[in-house]
């Protein structure tokens, strides 16, 4: 047993947290492919290889995914892996075949380190050189954590500043423009959540304060209020009821201004989670709930029952091991040993008690039907890459999951749920997701048909490269 | 604040001006770019580190904006060491205005197209030097990268 392992049982042991599974990494490096530099131009559309099943019909569309695809310049590379530069890319799926393409998002950072040849900026992880001009988030804004579609453009999330706008179908970067000139540089989470009527929420965290974001279907600004919150936690990903916004508060929290912003975060295990539900129509009406200390960056989604109690789903770890370690060292060497998160459902009863549902299965990336945002639902599928390479679909309301594990050699990321066309029902839909086929060097596309998710992809193609893993995607409709 | 600086160096500027008729004198022409066409620049001029981080300007202009180019002229001022900084007040309420998390939302710029860090630029990147005679200085507001 290493340190990080008994580090590891000891914090989940003292704060009566999450256990975890074992996580056994190979001694090599398996992230190293994931994390190479993409190619500067980005990938031209090219064709991908059908490599298993066929085509399913009615699935046509774009998966657009997007993550860190740049790390290193010939003197230096960034520190952390949530700080490569946004890379797109767009797998479109018509008439059963598949064309891959990528391409960075054309930000200040991004052209300025380019023109340069070395990392100039700092990050969240990432040091940066003294006296780097930075004179708004939006400087430094990598644009690199997940894609969604507004008002007919595609718009590069990060989540320190400004959505970066592209052209869905070029991904060309149109640039960023402010939802109004007063609001501009405010953080935007890489975690907007949609109404099924189309509305946006989103937060962005600075300190103990937030802004709540409303836009329209059309991604214009309907309201943005700023409210505090409490406390500097990490907020990565929040989640929204019909009626509720819920931001969760976890012990990891910003208390020292130092240089990579990583480092002045300080884990509290002897600290609550703390859960801030606000009314939608007055953030001063509000609650807040308590859990036991847990790590987490992802949430599924949120629903309320007719009593009133509210659930949501999230993959929580013991500690912040992950994002303080093993993101960095990824970049460098060896990735180390890092707790997996568990699936679980924290149930906000409205007498104020909170407690967790455990699920058994452990992943990241949880992933719903979007069309039942902020209503209730069975299902979450997540990814695990850590022991084995497994995709799990949790069923919370008959408590069985069922789960598809890949071949040795594969890292697999999110999943979607695609609808399929006509159809309403959770599992009348196709998960759609991508690996980095380690042995084969490629990048491959999946399609499970989720009611049959154990019967393995419907659908594989194949790339004939590895592009960089990534972080989170979106689906657009053909 | 900056209006109160403004005001203060319209005292200054004419209490002093008599004193720097001196030998080594400069002027200097300050020329703007990359500007919109809208509301006003509120510049200052520096003459010493100290008065740099006080904010203690020796000299200031309130310049209406109309064209993407602008300038201020100083005349009979010593040779020696300068700084300038300066803010385009593009809805002309005489503020920097900023975001809700205190970040600008309007330009600013400083002499040498310095570009600070998490902060305004130090004395050290915006000092230039004034010497006898004509000098001409350039700015690029709003976009220097």
């Amino acid at each position: 047993m290493n340190a990080s392992r008994r580090e590891l049982l000891a914090g989940a042991a003292a704060a009566g947290a999450l256990a975890a599974a074992p996580a056994a990494f190979a001694s090599e490096n398996p992230w190293g492919l994931g994390v190479e530099n993409a190619p500067a131009e980005g990938y031209a559309p090219a064709t991908m290889r059908l490599v298993e099943g066929r085509a399913p019909r009615g699935l046509a569309g774009s998966l657009y995914r997007n993550g860190p695809g740049w790390f290193r310049y010939p003197s230096s590379s960034t520190g952390h892996w949530f700080d490569g530069d946004g890379f797109i890319q767009r797998f479109a799926i018509e008439d059963g075949r598949v064309r891959h393409s990528g391409k960075f998002a054309d930000t200040l950072k991004r052209r300025v380190e380019m023109q340069r040849q070395q990392i100039i900026f700092p990050g969240f992880g990432t040091r940066g050189q003294p006296r780097a001009p930075v004179e708004s988030p939006d400087d430094i804004n990598a644009a690199n954590t997940s894609v969604m579609m507004a008002g007919g453009e595609l718009w590069a999330l990060w989540e320190g500043g400004s959505p970066t706008r592209m052209n869905p179908d070029t991904l060309e970067t149109i640039g960023i423009r402010p939802f109004r000139q007063d609001l501009a540089s405010m953080p935007f989470t890489a975690h907007p959540k949609v109404e099924p009527n189309g509305r946006i929420w989103n937060i962005g965290a600075y300190g103990p304060r937030v802004i709540i974001w409303r836009l329209a279907a059309d991604g214009t600004l309907e309201d943005a209020q700023v409210i505090d919150i409490g406390q500097a936690s990490y907020l990565h990903d929040w989640a929204v009821t019909e009626r509720y916004l819920i931001i969760p508060l976890q012990p990891w929290v910003h208390d020292r201004m130092t240089a990579p912003m990583v480092d002045g975060y300080t884990w509290h295990g002897d600290r609550p989670f703390r859960i801030l539900v606000l009314d939608k129509n007055d953030y001063t009406n509000r609650r807040t709930y308590e859990l036991p200390a847990m790590f987490y960056f992802h949430t599924g989604d949120a629903w309320e029952d007719s009593d009133g109690t509210i659930r949501f789903d999230l993959c929580a770890s013991a500690n912040a091991h992950f994002v303080t370690e093993q993101a960095r060292s990824m970049i460098q060497t060896d990735s180390g040993e890092t707790p997996s998160a568990e699936l679980v459902l924290a149930v906000l009863h409205a007498d104020g008690r909170a407690e967790l549902q455990r699920s058994g299965q452990f992943g990241e990336f949880p992933q719903t039907d979007r069309r039942r945002q902020g209503l209730a639902r069975d299902l979450v599928v997540i990814a695990n890459d850590r022991e084995v390479s497994t995709l799990s679909l949790m069923n919370w309301r008959t408590g069985a999951s069922e789960s598809y594990t890949f071949g040795p050699g594969q890292m697999v990321q999110e999943h979607l749920f695609v609808p399929k066309p006509g159809a309403s029902a959770e599992r009348d839909a196709w998960l759609v997701g991508v690996t980095l086929n380690t042995e084969a060097r490629a990048t491959e596309l999946h399609v499970f048909d989720a009611a049959r998710l154990s019967d393995g992809p419907v659908a594989t193609w194949r790339s004939r490269y590895a592009a960089p893993l990534g972080f989170h995607g979106t689906w657009r409709s053909a | 604040m900056l209006r109160t600086a403004l005001l203060a160096l319209a005292v200054i500027g004419a209490a002093s001006a008599p004193t720097l008729a001196q030998a080594d004198t400069a002027s200097v022409r300050i020329e703007l770019t990359g500007l919109q066409p809208q509301g006003q620049v509120l510049l200052q001029v520096f003459n010493s580190e100290e008065g740099y981080r006080g904010g203690n300007a020796i000299a200031g202009r309130q310049i209406p904006i109309t064209g993407p180019t602008a300038s201020a002229e100083f005349n009979d001022v010593p040779t020696g060491q300068y700084a300038v900084r300066l803010f385009h007040d593009l809805n002309g309420n005489g503020e920097l205005d900023t975001n809700p998390f205190g970040i600008p939302t309007e330009p600013f710029a400083f002499s040498n197209n310095a570009r600070g860090s998490f902060g305004p630029a130090s004395w050290q990147q915006a000092v230039f030097t004034l010497n006898a005679g004509e000098n001409v200085h350039q700015i690029a507001v709003g976009g220097a990268q």
